[in-house]
């Protein structure tokens, strides 16, 4: 896409939570979406997104033709409502003093240094953009819209109709959010960042304390949440959000580097808190669809990332269930950016609003072919590519791919993945332990085609095909359990259609075409941002010692001199 | 002795260093050779963060990950930065950079007073090396235009670390704290609370669009 002036842009924005990201859609529907980690190479980056509205401005976007910035929260409102009633520790008043010097009260200031030009700057309220975010990833016209997160605003969640009317509101002290954030510290990792290992953990423990937590501490009861405020803190942002009760109940936290997996009660109250939040929501949905069938739920916000509870969802539920590729706040800029558009009355003048988004809307990938110093190229075409991907699975070798158009959500999709042969043992635990440095207990995910799904995991309900759905899946078959199953038996399968429409990198549509079942992982260590630039699938190659990678329908190999 | 360095924090300091080098490779694009030489100097910095977070492990067996946004951002000081993440200016950069290096021997040179361990002096030897041809290097690239380019940043640079080792002592940050603290508290006791009570607007679309404006 050319910088033209004929387009006009709206950026929607989203920072001062957690990851921050920006979106761009213009008035003739193109959308450009960037999170600041990729840029900044800081994961989790939360700072306002200068560098990707920076990226935005020298490659797709005329200064001038910025209509409208919408940021995805009311900044006053968010930071008034917590933490600002009387009587919590000193901590807790420096902290908000502190928060307000670096929130997003100052957006506009930031904002100016990269835009000179005159443009509308609205604001959208948190729910609203999460809600407005995922119904773009709908066709669906019959839909309810469940939000559900940690805390934005002032509420825990919403719930929307299909014209985006409030049904009902969650209060903090009604936040699952804050809740598997909390279970998070306690089982010693860090809260709002770990909380998918905390998860991957539960499937080790058995739900031993289910019924306590159910009547005690969580439950779902005259259409509504409660949360036992005695075991959490939903008030002082300076403290622990546990509170004595729950170290009496469950013990202390953990705190040294010990084998989690061999602390048997560790497991089970993390599997017993998974179990019970995993009960409220579908009785909450439950409540919400009742007799009505063919209503879709389209489910966004941060504790829709746990693709376990929504594998449950989708299996024990009768009604469509929709989780957009990014349901957390970085997706919300998308809601922003459809917030200003409806500001703006796009909607009225042209298709942009209407349009059905996939998974596949971040920038092109960069030109590796240009940089010869860094990458020399083996192969001349497709085919010649397609053999040597094959030899490479054989001999469990690992190949890593940067092609097409880059993925939004935190999984990836196969435009910046490392693949390996999902049926081999040594490739499957060279790639999770030695070349991505993850822990044991988290499984990699898989893409296949329809016809091996139906061979690996039967008749499953969960056969949506959209491709960023997270669902976890259940396998069938009990004998010789696989090397990309996790300890509970589940996979998260990405089902590729192999068409010519479809956005997948064509080496892996060719591969799974041929029935092979790969095992597909973001490209980066753990604990970094997915690589981005041609500088970082370098230094990725360099660091986890990967020899070939793919990259507009040749392979390279990165020239490294052996600097190790 | 080589427990009561705090190993965790200099991972994530070296790691900060890694990131910022990439930000300045990403300003050499144009020439090949110095593109890659500065990547392989960011390869460097995230070796050295990895070395020393396997002594983290080993002394303190503490369950922190360095790569937290919270820690390399406010600990280790990316957002303190006097570089912007978007800086453009090559001999500012090179310029930090540069004294950067430097003040990572010094680090060096104060730890190998106190650590006794054979094993960990190798390694320490061997980042000190690294550090010192980095710097080498950058002046050897800064030194091919004229002085008055970047002579002045590499002062302020350094005038800058030199107050900023009196900032990292305890008692300065005790009493920023402790007075900080004291003026929140002033603060929230003298505003009343119901200015804190803000009404809030319903959140349905069409009233949301009507209040756009609002913050």
């Amino acid at each position: 896409m050319q910088k033209t002036s004929e387009r006009e842009w709206i950026i929607g924005v989203s920072y001062g939570h957690h990851e921050s990201s920006c979106t761009a859609l213009s008035n003739f529907g193109d959308i450009i979406f960037l999170r600041e980690e990729w840029l900044t190479r800081v994961k989790l980056d939360f700072r306002f997104p200068k560098s990707s509205i920076n990226y935005l401005i020298q490659n797709y976007i005329k200064n001038e033709n910025v209509k409208t910035v919408a940021h995805f929260q009311k900044p006053l409102i968010n930071w008034l409502s917590i933490g600002t009633s009387k009587n919590l520790s000193p901590e807790n008043y420096l902290l908000k003093i502190r928060q307000f010097k670096n929130s997003d009260l100052f957006l506009a200031k930031e904002i100016r240094k990269l835009i000179k030009q005159k443009y509308n700057l609205v604001y959208c309220p948190h729910h609203l953009s999460h809600a407005l975010s995922s119904a773009q990833f709908s066709k669906n016209k019959n839909v309810i819209y469940l939000v559900l997160d940690g805390y934005g605003d002032g509420l825990s969640g919403a719930i929307f109709d299909k014209n985006f009317n409030t049904i009902k509101e969650f209060q903090p002290n009604q936040s699952l959010g804050l809740v598997y954030s909390a279970i998070t510290e306690w089982a010693g990792f860090v809260p709002n960042e770990d909380e998918y290992k905390v998860m991957a953990i539960a499937a080790f423990g058995k739900p031993k304390f289910e019924k306590f937590i159910g009547e005690n501490i969580i439950r779902f009861d005259k259409d509504t949440i409660y949360i036992n405020e005695d075991y959490f803190n939903f008030k002082d942002v300076s403290k622990s959000a546990l509170l004595p009760k729950f170290f009496k109940d469950f013990g202390s936290k953990r705190t040294k580097s010990d084998d989690l997996l061999k602390n048997k009660n560790v497991c089970d109250v993390i599997s017993s808190f998974q179990y019970c939040i995993e009960h409220v929501v579908l009785k909450l949905i439950q409540t919400l669809t009742k007799q009505k069938k063919d209503i879709q739920i389209i489910c966004s916000g941060g504790l829709f990332h746990n693709s376990v509870l929504v594998g449950k969802l989708n299996t024990y539920l009768k009604n469509e269930i929709l989780v957009p590729p990014c349901p957390g706040d970085p997706g919300s800029s998308i809601g922003a950016a459809f917030f200003g558009a409806i500001f703006n009355n796009w909607n009225n003048s042209n298709k942009s609003t209407t349009k059905c988004l996939d998974s596949f809307i971040g920038p092109k990938v960069e030109d590796i072919s240009i940089y010869p110093k860094l990458f020399k190229q083996i192969t001349s075409n497709l085919n010649d590519s397609f053999e040597l991907s094959k030899k490479l699975l054989k001999k469990d070798d690992i190949f890593a791919v940067y092609d097409g158009i880059m993925e939004i959500g935190p999984r990836a999709l196969g435009s910046r993945s490392l693949i390996c042969d999902a049926l081999s043992k040594t490739a499957v635990k060279k790639l999770n332990e030695i070349i991505k440095k993850r822990e044991s207990f988290r499984p990699l995910a898989i893409m296949l085609n329809q016809k091996n799904f139906k061979k690996i995991f039967g008749n499953n309900k969960n056969t949506i095909s959209n491709l960023y759905w997270m669902a976890q899946v259940n396998w069938t078959n009990d004998k010789n359990k696989l090397p990309f199953l996790h300890h509970d038996n589940s996979s998260r399968p990405q089902l590729v259609n192999t068409s010519k429409a479809s956005k997948i990198p064509d080496i892996l549509k060719m591969l799974i075409d041929k029935n092979y079942i790969l095992s597909n992982t973001s490209f980066n260590i753990a604990g970094d941002p997915m690589v981005f630039s041609v500088e970082d699938v370098y230094a990725n190659m360099i660091r986890m010692n990967i020899k070939y990678l793919y990259h507009n329908k040749c392979f390279y190999e990165a020239v490294d001199e052996n600097y190790f | 002795m080589s427990n009561k360095i705090d190993w965790k924090r200099l991972s994530a300091v070296e790691m900060t260093s890694g990131i910022e080098v990439f930000y300045l490779s990403k300003l050499f694009r144009n020439n090949d050779l110095l593109h890659k030489k500065i990547i392989k100097h960011g390869l460097d910095e995230y070796r050295h963060s990895s070395i020393f977070y396997k002594y983290n492990k080993k002394f303190n067996k503490n369950l922190s990950t360095i790569s937290s946004p919270h820690i390399l951002i406010n600990d280790a000081g990316l957002d303190k930065s006097p570089i912007d993440r978007l800086e453009k200016n090559i001999f500012k950069f090179c310029s930090y950079v540069y004294v950067g290096e430097y003040r990572a021997l010094e680090f060096n040179n104060q730890a190998t007073s106190i650590i006794k361990d054979k094993k960990i002096l190798k390694d320490i030897n061997i980042i000190e090396n690294d550090e010192l041809g980095h710097a080498s290097g950058v002046m050897k690239y800064l030194e091919k235009f004229p002085k008055y380019k970047y002579i002045f940043y590499i002062l302020i640079f350094k005038i800058r670390y030199f107050f900023q080792r009196f900032k990292n002592f305890k008692i300065i940050r005790k009493l920023q704290n402790n007075s900080g603290i004291f003026m929140a508290k002033i603060v929230f006791k003298l505003i009343p609370a119901s200015l804190f009570n803000l009404k809030k607007n319903p959140i349905d679309l069409n009233t949301s669009i009507k209040n756009a404006k609002d913050i």
